[in-house]
């Protein structure tokens, strides 16, 4: 299977995935796009210095892939460029910092480590927060919450069309691809001679798919928003769900629950 | 041109598509149509068929309003077509596009079958009535929750039509709907087509799709109508069909092929 095709293949799976039939999937979306948002801005709000603190928000990521039914080692395949790059942020940090914040088993950890390591696993955390949202919920229905927040509509289209778009680039970057690679046998990736214009004939091609996929949606009454279906109200089980998250959420961000959890053992 | 309908141009009760003296170019390098006369009645099929090029795409769009640029009237179901009218006008009109990969960009065949009737503000219990009853006609029930990837060919253009079946149009209007399905995905798309309400026009260069859809059909050259009028009537007609770089549909050809004096030849007969 070429790149490509893995490519397009991991974003068809996803979409299954969240269009699977799960108790998670099932959530009303607003409720999770809350959950998601409400707990990314908690995750980035730590200080650089509270570790501890971070390490015990990953109970959510945690949770979810449990409960979810997801596969964590999926999640990493998926995530393999992301989160290394995530991890790069503040890799500089050890060296521009060197004052010993803490003693931990008698090695002096600086502040710069500490920060480095907190801004990898905030990184990290809001990564696979959002990767859950993604993996439970399609992307319709993220849209649709996104108006139930009153996001302006413009932009709400925008995302959607973006989204569908991805797939109409990757289909036309394949067909390019396989049409050069047929008459070039033997032959390991693109000469550079020709990458001008293949990008050139891709964005051609694309620009003209993705003017018959719009014409397609003006046919069908498109007037510049998407309608996705009704969720209907938030059930009990929503409550739920939102009130439980944001309680404990709320706990791990300013209750200081892992020195209460530390005391128990001491 | 053989038929008198061509310089009718008295409005009709059943009178579905109304189009007069239609010119259209893309740019100063000539007319892609010319003096298009028109007209379609409630209910009718009609093939339209032609070589590449002949302007056959180019007269469906214009029929959806995908180019205003036109000079002449066109009116669906009396309305002329224009800015004003044009979403009113779609709203009755279902395009059908060679290409069912543009045509489907929704998650599941639900949701895009879905997606005309909400963009027309109906209700959710009304969607999936429109949604429940499109899928019904063109048998892909089963079909629902699946993910419009992993559609086979036939799958993709059957879901394609559900998607403005569901708009209940007056009007559709069909481009290559043929193209690249297999014989038995062919034969189920006649027997769909054929099961349809509505007037249709079938753009092809399947004459023999043509063939067993449409009872009547229009020859287009060069941007000019030179034929309309029964179906079977100018599918046999040979010199015509040859005049304008087509061929007899194969179902009504008779091939027989022999050897004598040592070399090999081919008769073709028209079938009675």
């Amino acid at each position: 299977m070429s790149k490509i095709d893995h490519a397009m293949h991991q974003l068809q799976s996803l979409e299954m995935l969240a269009n699977e039939d799960r108790w998670m999937n099932r959530l009303h979306p607003s409720v999770k796009l809350f959950i998601t948002i409400f707990y990314i801005v908690f995750v980035v709000s730590f200080s650089k210095y509270q570790l501890a603190g971070l390490l015990a928000m990953a109970i959510y990521p945690a949770a979810l892939f449990i409960i979810g039914e997801l596969s964590f080692k999926d999640a990493l395949h998926r995530l393999r460029i992301v989160l290394p790059v995530v991890c790069m942020v503040g890799i500089i940090n050890p060296f521009l910092d060197r004052n010993v914040a803490i003693t931990l088993f008698g090695i002096g950890i600086s502040g710069g480590v500490l920060s480095m390591l907190s801004l990898m696993v905030k990184g990290v955390l809001a990564v696979l927060a959002s990767y859950l949202l993604i993996a439970t919920t399609s992307i319709e229905k993220i849209c649709y919450a996104l108006r139930q927040a009153h996001v302006p509509k413009i932009l709400v289209s925008e995302v959607l069309l973006i989204y569908r778009y991805l797939t109409v680039l990757l289909s036309e970057a394949r067909r390019v691809v396989t049409a050069y690679s047929l008459r070039a046998p033997g032959q390991k990736g693109i000469a550079v001679n020709a990458w001008g214009s293949l990008a050139g004939q891709m964005l051609l091609r694309s620009m003209d798919r993705a003017e018959r996929v719009y014409q397609s949606m003006c046919l069908r009454g498109f007037r510049g928003e998407f309608y996705p279906a009704h969720q209907g109200k938030m059930r009990g089980t929503d409550w739920l769900w939102f009130l439980f998250w944001t309680l404990l959420l709320v706990a791990l961000r300013y209750g200081n629950v892992t020195e209460l959890i530390g005391k128990l053992f001491v | 041109m053989n038929d008198n309908r061509m310089n009718d141009n008295r409005m009709n009760d059943n009178r579905m598509i109304d189009v007069d003296h239609l010119n259209f170019a893309y740019d100063q390098a000539g007319l892609i149509l010319s003096d298009i006369c028109f007209h379609a009645e409630k209910g009718e099929t009609i093939g339209l068929i032609g070589a590449n090029g002949a302007g056959k795409s180019t007269f469906l769009r214009l029929l959806v309003g995908l180019d205003l640029n036109y000079e002449g009237e066109i009116r669906i179901a009396g309305e002329l077509l224009g800015k004003k009218t044009l979403e009113h006008i779609r709203s009755k009109t279902g395009y059908v596009f060679q290409d069912s990969d543009s045509q489907l960009f929704m998650t599941t065949v639900a949701e895009d079958v879905a997606f005309a009737p909400r963009n027309y503000g109906l209700s959710e219990d009304e969607v999936k009535r429109r949604v429940d009853k499109a899928l019904a006609e063109v048998h892909i029930e089963h079909l629902r929750d699946k993910s419009i990837y992993k559609l086979s060919g036939g799958e993709k253009k059957r879901a394609a039509i559900a998607t403005i079946l569901s708009m209940n149009p007056e009007v559709i209007l069909m481009d290559e709907p043929s193209a690249a399905l297999d014989p038995k995905n062919r034969r189920n798309l006649i027997h769909l087509i054929n099961e349809l309400k509505g007037t249709r026009i079938i753009a092809s260069h399947d004459l023999d799709f043509i063939k067993d859809t449409c009872t009547r059909t229009v020859l287009l050259s060069e941007g000019k109508i030179i034929f309309d009028g029964p179906s079977l009537e100018v599918l046999r007609n040979r010199e015509l069909l040859e005049a304008h770089d087509l061929e007899l549909p194969l179902s009504l050809m008779h091939v027989i092929t022999h050897t004598h004096d040592g070399s090999t030849h081919t008769h073709m007969f028209i079938h009675e």
